[in-house]
C-alpha cells in the first residue's frame, strides 16, 4: 500500500525523450479549424506528463496523434528521435511505434471486443507481435492479468460481465503485456467510481516505478493530475497554454485559464473560504476559441486586452521549465511568489 | 441547526436474506413470444412437409389424374387438386423447395459478395469507398424488380439465373448496410485499442468488426430472404422466372389466375404459403434485432 | 433553520425500494429516512449503485410500481407521494418538485427555442396567458444568469454552451416555483470552471426562493460547499449523515473517511496518491451480512460481519449520525474506538484527511 508515493521528478530536459510530438496539428475531415495546432509534447522515461483541459479542447486528439491514430496535417511524432508518424500516413504501420507505445482509454468496457473474453483480448498483442504458441500466449496473458489483480476465473469472462474497474485493469494488462516504453492514458479513471479510481491510479503509479514507463495522462480532473503527474500541460482550444512541474502548476499557475481552473476545482477543505484569484467570465454561446484571431482564451479571460484579441501569444518559458502562452501572465498580488496562495489549512 | 432538523430515523439492522447467484451484469434476454414460436413452427412444418409429406401421403407435384380434376380437400388430396388433377399440397411443397432454395441461395450469394466489400469500404475508406459508393448508388437507382426482370430475361430461364437476377439488385443493399455497420463499429474504442496494438486491418475486420455486425446482418438477411421469395414469385408470375417445368409458387399463382372465380384455391394455396413464409422470416428477423438490444455493456 | 422541525418540506420514512431481477431481489434503497426543511440543501453522496438515484426518483414518484416494490413513506409538503394517483403525481411535478438532470442537452427539446420551452413549463400553471408566459420565460432566464435573456430566448439548445444549457434546464425547473428541486449529478457533465458557477446558482436560488434542494452526487467535493447537510449512502443504506461541516471535519463511519481519502487532492503540498478502498461495492442481490461495508473495511471486526450497525448520533454533534461498529477516521490508526455504540472519536482525527 503506497500511501504517499513521492516520485523523484525527472527534470525537464535531463533525459532524452522516448516519444515526442513536434508541432503537431490535426484537422479532421478537411474542416477549417484544426482540432489541435502546433502542439509539442515530450515524454521522458519514467515520467508522467499530465494533460488537462476542458472537454473538446483537443486532449484526446493529442493522444490519438501521438498514437498515430489521428491524421497529422503537419508536424511529426518521434520515437527515440526517429520519425515514426508524419502527415503522409493516416495510420502508421510502424511496428516500432506499436510495440513501444500503448494506450488505455476512458471507457473500460467499450475498449474490449464484447464478443471475446478478456483473456483473449489481453493475449492479442502477443499474437500480433509474433508469439505463435497459443499456450505461451495464454500463460503470459494470465501472468500479466494476475499482475494487475485479475484472477484466471475472471479473465475468462466477457467485458460486460465484469465491473468497470476490473475491465480497466485488464486494459492495463493488455497495454503492458508487450512491455512498452510509453503508455498513453486517455481519461482512464473518469468513468470509474472514486474508490476504484484510486485503485487504478495506484496501479499505474506502481507500473511507472517498476518499468520506468513514460506516460501521457489525460484528465479533466486536477486532483487526479496532481496526485500522479510529474509535469502538467494545460490545454485550451487546441493549444498548449501552459506547461510546468505539476506541483508548481498547482501552486503557482501563470496562465489565467490555469488559475481559474485551479480556483474552480471542488475542494474537500470547506473550513477555509474559497480562494478566487481571478474572476471567471462566462459566455452564453458556444465559443470556439480556435476561431479567434488572437489568444483562444481571450473571450473569457479577465485579463484580456486588445493585444490578446489580435495576436496569439507564443508558448514561451517564463521561468525555468515553466512555459506559458500569455501576454499578461498572472502574478499573485502580495507576491509571496513561492508556495500556495491557498493557506495550508491544517 | 436543531437536532430535530437532522435526519432522525435509524436504519434498522437487517440481515437481508435474498440470495442471488451471480454478481455479474444481468442481460435482458428477450423471451420467446407467441409469434416467435408460431413463426418457427411454420418454417419447421414447411421443411418437414417438403421432405416427408409427399412420400407419406403418396402424392406428387407433377402426377396428373384426370379423374380428380379441381376437387376440394379430401383424405388423399388434403388441399384439393388443380384442373389437371395435380395435388395442390404437393405442388405447394415443391414450390417451397424452389422458393426457399432461391431465397436463401440468392441472399447468401449477395451477402457473401456484399458484406466483405461493404466492410472494406467502411473500414479503409478512401478510393475504395468512393468507387463502391458510386456503383452502389448506380445499381440502387434501378427499381429492384425491374432490374431483376431485365437480368432474368437476358440470362434466360433457369434456377441459377433467377438466383443471379435476384442477387444482383440485392447486393448493393448489403454493401451499404455492412459499410454503415462497420463505420459504427470501427469508431468503438476496442477497434482503436486493436489498432494501437498493431493488429493488421484484416485481423481487425475478422475479429473485431465481423462478429459485432453479424447479428444485424443476419437479421437483415432473413428479411431479405422473404424479399427474394417475393421477387422470385413476381418473376415466375410474369413468366420470366422458373421454366414452366419447374413448380414454383409464382408459377402456380400465375396458372391459377384463370380459375380465380371458379376455383380460388388454386391461387389461395400458393399465396398463403408465400405469405406465411415471408411473415415468419420477418418475425424472426425482428427477434434477432430485439435480442441485440439486450447486449449492452455494463459500467457507468 | 430553527423552525425546520415544525415545517418540514420533505419527510422520507423507512423507505425501501426493491427490484425483482433474474438474480434475486435487489434492494436498491434499504430503510432510508430523511428530512428536509424549506430552503434547506441536502447532499446525497454515494458511488454508483449506492441507491442515491433510485432514492431521488422514488421521492419524485418516478419509480414504477410495475417494476419495483416500494414500501415506506414519502411525504412532500404534506402529501404522501407514494399514495398519489398517476394524475396527481403528474400535477405535482413542476409545481411542488422539479428535477434537474446530468445532461441538459437530453432534457431539452432539440429544435424548439428555449424561451418557448420555458414558457411551456410556465403555462403548466394554467392561469397564465401565452404572452405572460413568454415574458416570464425571459425573466426566468435572467434569474438563472443568462445574459441578454430576451435575445437568447430565441436560441435553440445546441447553440448554447454547456453551462448555459444547464442554466436553461434550471430555469425550466423553477418555472412553476417548486418547493423542492432534486438535482441528480447536475454538474457531472460540465467542465470544472462551469461547474463552480452552476453550483453558485443553486445556492442563490435556494436562498432567494426558499427552495429545498436535494443534490445527488458521487463527488464529496461538489456537495461540500454547496449543501447544508449531507447523507453518505453505501449499498442502499445511509452510512453517515449530518451537517456538512461536522461530517467533513470528523467523519465517523469508516466508509466516509475512506471515501475522503480516496479522492485525489489538487491542493496538497506534495504529490500524494489517493488511498484506494479495496475490493468492490457489493452485489445488492446478495449483499454481505452485517455492515455492508465490512468486506472492504480495514477496521472490520466480528461484530461488523454479523450485525448491521444502527445510526447513532455523534456526541456533542446533534444531527450528525453514523452507522458503524468501529467509528473513527481512516487516517489515524485505530485506537480509542470501542466496541458497539462506543462514543464517537472525541477529537477531530481527520485533519490529515482534510489537509
Amino acid at each position: 500500500m503506497s500511501v504517499a508515493e513521492v516520485h523523484e521528478p525527472v527534470g525537464a530536459g535531463t533525459a532524452a525523450p522516448v516519444l515526442e510530438l513536434v508541432n503537431g496539428s490535426v484537422r479532421y475531415g478537411g474542416s477549417g479549424t484544426p482540432a489541435i495546432s502546433n502542439v509539442s509534447l515530450a515524454l521522458r522515461p519514467g515520467e508522467i506528463l499530465g494533460l488537462v483541459g476542458e472537454s473538446g479542447c483537443g486532449k484526446s486528439t493529442t493522444a490519438r496523434a501521438m498514437l498515430g491514430l489521428a491524421p497529422l496535417t503537419s508536424g511529426r511524432v518521434l520515437l527515440h528521435g526517429t520519425e515514426v508518424v508524419t502527415n503522409d500516413k493516416r495510420l502508421t504501420k510502424d511496428k516500432r511505434l506499436r510495440a513501444a507505445v500503448q494506450a488505455i482509454f476512458q471507457n473500460p468496457a467499450a475498449s474490449f471486443n464484447p464478443k471475446r473474453s478478456l483473456l483473449d483480448s489481453v493475449a492479442e498483442p502477443l499474437r500480433v507481435h509474433g508469439t505463435n504458441s497459443a499456450a505461451e500466449r495464454r500463460r503470459r496473458a494470465l501472468a500479466e492479468l494476475d499482475r494487475v489483480g485479475i484472477t484466471a476465473a475472471m479473465a475468462s469472462r466477457r467485458p460486460h460481465e465484469v465491473s468497470g474497474g476490473q475491465c480497466q485493469r485488464a486494459a492495463i494488462a493488455r497495454a503492458t503485456i508487450l512491455r512498452p516504453e510509453v503508455l498513453v492514458c486517455d481519461e482512464p479513471v473518469s468513468a470509474l467510481d472514486v474508490s476504484i479510481q484510486a485503485q487504478i491510479l495506484e496501479l499505474l503509479s506502481e507500473l511507472r516505478s517498476e518499468n520506468r514507463l513514460a506516460m501521457l495522462f489525460i484528465s479533466h480532473d486536477l486532483g487526479v493530475i496532481a496526485a500522479l503527474c510529474d509535469r502538467t500541460a494545460v490545454m485550451y482550444a487546441g493549444k498548449i497554454v501552459e506547461q510546468a512541474d505539476a506541483l508548481e502548476l498547482v501552486h503557482a499557475p501563470r496562465h489565467p485559464y490555469s488559475v481559474i481552473l485551479q480556483d474552480s476545482a471542488p475542494s474537500l477543505d470547506i473550513s477555509a473560504e474559497p480562494v478566487t484569484r481571478l474572476p471567471s467570465r462566462s459566455s452564453p454561446d458556444v465559443v470556439d476559441g480556435r476561431q479567434l484571431a488572437g489568444c483562444g482564451f481571450a473571450a473569457l479571460c479577465p485579463s484580456a486586452d486588445d493585444l490578446c484579441h489580435t495576436t496569439h501569444p507564443p508558448l514561451a518559458p517564463l521561468s525555468q521549465a515553466h512555459d506559458t502562452a500569455c501576454h499578461h501572465p498572472y502574478t499573485p498580488e502580495p507576491a509571496p511568489a513561492e508556495g500556495s496562495s491557498r493557506p495550508a489549512a491544517d | 441547526m436543531s437536532p430535530e432538523a437532522g435526519m432522525t430515523a435509524v436504519a434498522e439492522p437487517s440481515a437481508v436474506a435474498e440470495m442471488g447467484e451471480r454478481p455479474a451484469v444481468k442481460r435482458a434476454r428477450r423471451q420467446w413470444g407467441l409469434t416467435d414460436v408460431l413463426a418457427m413452427s411454420w418454417l419447421a412444418l414447411l421443411v418437414f412437409g417438403m421432405l416427408f409429406l409427399p412420400t407419406l401421403l403418396n402424392i406428387d407435384a407433377d402426377t396428373m389424374s384426370p379423374a380428380d380434376r379441381l376437387t376440394g380437400p379430401s383424405a388423399h388430396h388434403w388441399l384439393g387438386t388443380d384442373n389437371y388433377g395435380r395435388d395442390l399440397l404437393a405442388r405447394a411443397l415443391a414450390g417451397a423447395r424452389i422458393s426457399l432454395w432461391i431465397g436463401f441461395g440468392s441472399v447468401a450469394a449477395s451477402a457473401l459478395v456484399g458484406v466483405p466489400i461493404g466492410m472494406l469500404a467502411g473500414y479503409l475508406g478512401g478510393w475504395l469507398d468512393r468507387i463502391t459508393s458510386f456503383v452502389v448508388d448506380v445499381v440502387l437507382a434501378f427499381p429492384g424488380l425491374v432490374l431483376a426482370l431485365a437480368l432474368a430475361s437476358f440470362l434466360g430461364q433457369s434456377i441459377t439465373n433467377v438466383m443471379i437476377a435476384i442477387a444482383v439488385p440485392m447486393c448493393p443493399v448489403f454493401v451499404r448496410l455492412a459499410k454503415a455497420q462497420t463505420l459504427s463499429v470501427a469508431r468503438r474504442e476496442y477497434v482503436e485499442a486493436s489498432q494501437v496494438i498493431g493488429t493488421p486491418a484484416r485481423s481487425i475486420l475478422r475479429r473485431d468488426v465481423l462478429p459485432n455486425i453479424t447479428e444485424a446482418m443476419l437479421a437483415f438477411a432473413l428479411v431479405s430472404v422473404g424479399h427474394a421469395i417475393l421477387i422470385e414469385g413476381g418473376l415466375s408470375f410474369l413468366g420470366m422466372g422458373m421454366p414452366p417445368t419447374v413448380t414454383s409458387w409464382g408459377g402456380m399463382i400465375n396458372y391459377g389466375r384463370g380459375f380465380i372465380s371458379s376455383n380460388p384455391a388454386l391461387i389461395a394455396v400458393p399465396s398463403a404459403f408465400m405469405l406465411l413464409t415471408i411473415l415468419s422470416l420477418n418475425l424472426l428477423a425482428d427477434r434477432f434485432l430485439g435480442g441485440r438490444a439486450g447486449n449492452t455493456g455494463g459500467g457507468r | 433553520m430553527n423552525q425546520a422541525a415544525t415545517e418540514r418540506l420533505l419527510t422520507v420514512r423507512d423507505l425501501r425500494v426493491e427490484f425483482p431481477t433474474a438474480d434475486g431481489t435487489v434492494r436498491a434503497v434499504d430503510n432510508v429516512s430523511l428530512d428536509l426543511g424549506y430552503g434547506e440543501r441536502l447532499g446525497i453522496v454515494g458511488e454508483s449503485g449506492s441507491g442515491k438515484s433510485v432514492l431521488s426518483r422514488t421521492i419524485m414518484g418516478l419509480t414504477r410500481s410495475r417494476t419495483a416494490r416500494v414500501t415506506g413513506e414519502v411525504i412532500l409538503d404534506g402529501r404522501s407521494v407514494l399514495d398519489l394517483s398517476e394524475r396527481s403525481r403528474r400535477s405535482m411535478w413542476g409545481r411542488d418538485v422539479a428535477m434537474v438532470f446530468q445532461d441538459p442537452l437530453s432534457s431539452l427539446h432539440p429544435i424548439m427555442p428555449i424561451g418557448e420551452q420555458i414558457a411551456e413549463a410556465v403555462r403548466r400553471d394554467a392561469s397564465v396567458t401565452r404572452r405572460e408566459a413568454g415574458a416570464r420565460a425571459v425573466q426566468l432566464l435572467e434569474t438563472v444568469g443568462v445574459p441578454l435573456a430576451a435575445q437568447r430566448a430565441k436560441a435553440r439548445a445546441h447553440e448554447l454552451s454547456g453551462g448555459m444549457r444547464q442554466r436553461v434546464a434550471i430555469a425550466m425547473a423553477i418555472a412553476c416555483r417548486p418547493k423542492l428541486i432534486i438535482a441528480d449529478e447536475p454538474t457531472t457533465a460540465l467542465d470544472v470552471t462551469v461547474q463552480a458557477r452552476i453550483l453558485d446558482l443553486f445556492d442563490e436560488l435556494c436562498r432567494e426562493f426558499r427552495i429545498g434542494l436535494v443534490m445527488i452526487s458521487h463527488d464529496l467535493g461538489v456537495v461540500g460547499r454547496h449543501t447544508d447537510r449531507i447523507a453518505v449512502m453505501y449499498a442502499g443504506r445511509i452510512a453517515e449523515r449530518g451537517p456538512v461541516a461536522h461530517v467533513f471535519a470528523r467523519p465517523a463511519m469508516r466508509y466516509t473517511s475512506a471515501l475522503m481519502a480516496a479522492i485525489p487532492r489538487h491542493d496538497g503540498a506534495r504529490r500524494t496518491l489517493p488511498r484506494p478502498i479495496r475490493g468492490l461495492p457489493p452485489n445488492l442481490a446478495d449483499p454481505p451480512a452485517g455492515c455492508r461495508f465490512s468486506p472492504r473495511c480495514a477496521h472490520a471486526g466480528d461484530a461488523c460481519h454479523e450485525a448491521a450497525p444502527a445510526l447513532v448520533e455523534v456526541e456533542g454533534e446533534p444531527g450528525h449520525e453514523y452507522a458503524c461498529w468501529h467509528p473513527g477516521s481512516d487516517v489515524t490508526p485505530p485506537g480509542g474506538a470501542g466496541q458497539g455504540q462506543g462514543p464517537a472519536p472525541a477529537h477531530p482525527t481527520s485533519s490529515e484527511v482534510l489537509r
